[in-house]
């Protein structure tokens, strides 16, 4: 048992320490980082003073920019993870060491969880400290970063599990960048074309139904209904609208499992 | 018990140990879609030996190892780990026996040669004095500071030969081991596998460099279209063959032509004759090469400057791969 926590967490180490090496953390983080910061100063100019609504508004603005860049981080980061791994050599390598192979997805995801959210606490420590240095809260700030981080997570998962069914990293280049048009941009399209097609006689319950079958979506309402007062949620029009917060979380969780399951599936049956 | 009898009985029982293999492969067949890769492959490994894959490209080598490492997993047969089956998911204990090589592996640019070892002991559950001193053994030891990125292709081989010794292995599976070593770095290699042979451990290595496998190994197996076609020791495989030896010679003082004619005429034996050296080339088959050579040295100042060429594992290596097949 001790020894498969060594494993598991020797392999979570090596990747962080590989991407803080390659310069990813602090190059992507930074980025990141003047992306929330130019959001957090135009934020401020709207109102001209700080203020409650003021916060409220820079805070959905970040949450905007969370849902367009972390599931392309969380894509890009992961793609390679195993397919990488697989081209380098390595993966046949560590197959055969002594221990349960699953054990080289699992060690992947925590190390790329690792990698994920040390990119967005430096991306949003800065707008934050501004932020609560002008009497906001942190509560909201951390709850923006774990709901931030879980959607990086959801996508770095399911980034592993292609790298698992495919194998082969110029093919799941294509295939994230096709995932992240999906489900961040096309989703709210079709979204938007079925309501505009029926005249928006589509019930409430399939529209939520739907929100489901999408991360960024499930993330986007989870936000709001942690982060956003209720004035604020009622300009969004979305005032009894919000499906359960224990439902968008149990679904936000499964979002992340099941993709580690289905890969580990396939790393299992690698070679029959 | 005597001195003697407990020196007979420690005999007995190293022979015995000696004599389960630490692996053994009957009737291995694995196919891909569409191609059958391997077709009923037997073979067997003892602590100890070590045994040269050889075979073009493309003959099955690579999946061989990859079937006896688990990697793939055989459509029929049975493969035994130290006499116990093996043919599903190996177990732990199973896959601890190991140190595998694979053909190319690029390993990770941005941790250090020690580093990566370090990495690959916890993987192995092996202390971190192991790996100073693996990275001693392979020669690594100066470079070990740098990051991966900057080792040549050579360096590259040591580090993954390296890995391959972690964990005491009972059986090394190494694939093309001295692609990118330099002649040195090869002579050094083969006297690592020397010493870890004297240990007890088992190899089987493939290679194309066949001039360097002949004297260093104990037995070949020649893959050609997914069954070993050839399988023994140097020796025993080339005698089999009965490959011609090469007999080259020029003309002595009392040379004559009629005379050289009878005398092949009795052997069986057709000269060609090279102008530009002016020399004669006989190709002799095993069985008269004896005789031929008594009758052309007893011949008075008929020839000189005789040589004789054997053949070699390279030529046994392109008999076996141009069809003709040894039972």
């Amino acid at each position: 048992m001790m020894s498969t926590f060594t494993i598991l967490f020797a392999i979570a180490r090596k990747e962080f320490v590989d991407h803080l090496r390659n310069g990813w953390i602090v190059a992507v983080g930074l980025a990141f980082a003047i992306f929330s910061l130019l959001i957090t100063f135009v934020g401020f100019g709207f109102t001209g003073s700080v203020g409650v609504g003021q916060e409220q508004s820079t805070l959905f603005s970040l949450i905007n920019l969370v849902i367009y860049l972390v599931p392309l981080l969380g894509l890009l980061l992961s793609y390679d993870g195993i397919a990488g791994e697989y081209e380098r050599g390595t993966l046949d390598l560590l197959r055969s060491y002594p221990f349960n192979s699953l054990l080289l997805l699992y060690g992947k995801w925590l190390g790329l969880f690792m990698v994920l959210a040390s990119t967005l606490i430096v991306g949003l420590t800065a707008p934050a400290i501004i932020s609560i240095a002008s009497g906001h809260t942190l509560q909201a700030w951390t709850v923006l970063l774990v709901t931030s981080v879980w959607i990086g997570i959801v996508f770095n998962s399911i980034a592993l599990m292609f790298s698992v069914l495919i194998l082969e990293r110029s093919r799941l280049i294509a295939i994230a960048i096709g995932i992240w048009l999906l489900f961040v941009v096309l989703f709210d399209l079709g979204v938007i074309g079925l309501l505009v097609s029926t005249e928006g006689n589509v019930p409430m319950d399939m529209v939520n139904l739907l929100f489901y079958l999408n991360p960024t979506a499930l993330y986007r309402l989870l936000s709001i209904d942690l982060i956003m007062d209720q004035t604020m949620i009622q300009q969004l029009g979305l005032m009894g609208q919000i499906p359960p917060t224990a439902a968008l979380i149990g679904a936000f969780f499964a979002w992340t499992v099941v993709p580690v399951m289905i890969a580990g599936w396939r790393l299992r049956r690698l070679g029959k | 018990m005597s001195l003697s009898q407990a020196a007979s009985n420690a005999d007995l029982s190293k022979e015995t140990e000696g004599t389960t293999p630490v692996l053994s492969l009957s009737n291995v067949s694995k196919n891909f879609p569409g191609k059958k890769v391997l077709k009923s492959i037997d073979l067997q490994i003892a602590p100890g030996e070590l045994v040269a894959l050889v075979g073009n490209n493309g003959q099955g080598k690579t999946t061989l190892m990859k079937v006896i490492l688990g990697l793939l997993i055989p459509d029929s047969g049975e493969v035994l780990i130290n006499g116990e089956s093996a043919t599903s998911n190996r177990s732990i204990a199973q896959k601890s026996i190991f140190g595998y090589l694979p053909e190319t592996t690029a390993f990770y640019p941005n941790l250090t040669g020690l580093e990566t070892l370090h990495y690959f002991a916890v993987l192995k559950q092996e202390g971190r004095s192991k790996v100073l001193e693996v990275l001693k053994i392979v020669g690594l030891a100066q470079a070990a500071q740098y990051r991966v990125k900057t080792y040549s292709k050579g360096m590259k081989q040591r580090l993954g030969l390296a890995q391959a010794l972690l964990g005491k292995p009972k059986l090394l599976l190494l694939d093309e081991p001295t692609n990118g070593l330099d002649p040195s770095g090869i002579h050094e290699f083969y006297q690592i596998l020397g010493r870890l042979k004297n240990e007890g451990v088992a190899i089987l290595m493939s290679s194309h460099l066949l001039a360097e496998i002949e004297s260093r190994s104990d037995a070949l197996a020649l893959l050609k279209d997914g069954v070993i076609s050839a399988n023994g020791t140097v020796e025993t495989l080339i005698r089999d063959a009965e490959l011609s030896s090469i007999i080259k010679f020029h003309k002595g003082a009392n040379f004559d032509v009629v005379r050289l004619d009878e005398l092949l005429q009795l052997h069986t034996t057709e000269k060609i004759y090279s102008e530009h050296t002016d020399s004669f080339v006989l190709t002799c088959h095993p069985s008269h090469k004896q005789a031929l050579l008594l009758s052309l040295l007893s011949a008075d100042a008929l020839i000189s400057n005789l040589i004789v060429n054997d053949p070699g594992l390279e030529e046994l290596f392109l008999q076996l791969n141009s069809g003709l097949e040894i039972t």
